[in-house]
């Protein structure tokens, strides 16, 4: 019984809105990782950050980036695109979080403005994009 | 941020928008009888190539930019879907979506500058 609640929860839309919301902060971590350890070997700025493959953060940020993905499509057959659209704009807040946690990244106050502003700006726009990516 | 680096965030969110919307008309086409296969594979094949461009791009840009620099430009994918329908299917774009896209094109600016 325990274990059927457990796995309804584990596919509660919601849950894994969460989860792909998470998932998808961690993984621009690792990548942010991943970037800064080849650039500390070679600081030429590139177009494409191929060298940074050579790192396994790198690798574990793609996976996540897959789970979170897959969460991701989980969310869309149980929940309208325009709500799963304005939910999902939490990562605007959680990965400039993490950056500031996890990277000692400095938050100034003119980026955390801009992030704010950012924030709100995708949640008014949640519905009308997700009618454009139906119709498109 | 440089304009070279703003040009490149603005070339990664088109790419990523391209190929959402090359993968979502490859699984739509999976549904018809008989199933249209050319289609769905070049569908798949080009939301396949986008997504790799915008990823290494990605990958090129955080080499150069902080995390909480670069994130915000995600948030130009909405407006250039509502963009997209109005370009291509002549779809109005209601006040709503003008005053957020006023909103995040604004906030991204502040980031970039910051």
């Amino acid at each position: 019984m325990t274990g059927r609640r457990g796995l309804a929860l584990f596919l509660n839309p919601y849950f894994q809105l969460g989860a792909s919301a998470v998932l998808l902060s961690i993984a621009e971590v690792l990548l942010k990782q991943g970037a800064d350890l080849r650039a500390a070997v070679d600081p030429t700025t590139v177009l494409f950050g191929i060298g940074a493959l050579a790192y396994a953060s790198t690798w574990i940020g793609i996976v996540l980036y897959v789970l979170s993905f897959i969460s991701w499509l989980h969310v869309l057959r149980l929940m309208p695109l325009s709500q799963a659209y304005a939910l999902i704009n939490v990562v605007h807040v959680l990965v400039p979080a993490a950056a500031w946690m996890f990277l000692q990244e400095r938050l100034s106050l003119g980026r955390l403005a801009g992030i704010a502003l950012v924030f709100a700006g995708t949640l008014l726009v949640a519905a009308p994009a997700a009618k454009a990516e139906d119709e498109l | 941020m440089t304009p070279w680096a703003l040009a490149v965030c603005v070339a990664c969110q088109l790419c990523l928008v391209g190929g959402q919307i090359c993968l979502k008309h490859g699984m739509n086409a999976t549904h018809h009888v008989p199933k249209p296969w050319r289609l769905i594979l070049i569908n798949v094949a080009a939301a396949l190539v986008l997504m790799t461009v915008w990823f290494f791009l990605w990958l090129g840009l955080l080499q150069d930019w902080e995390l909480s620099r670069l994130f915000p430009f995600e948030a130009l994918s909405p407006p250039l879907l509502v963009f997209g329908a109005w370009l291509f299917l002549n779809e109005r774009i209601s006040r709503v979506a003008v005053a957020g896209i006023v909103m995040i094109a604004a906030g991204v600016l502040l980031v970039s500058q910051s």
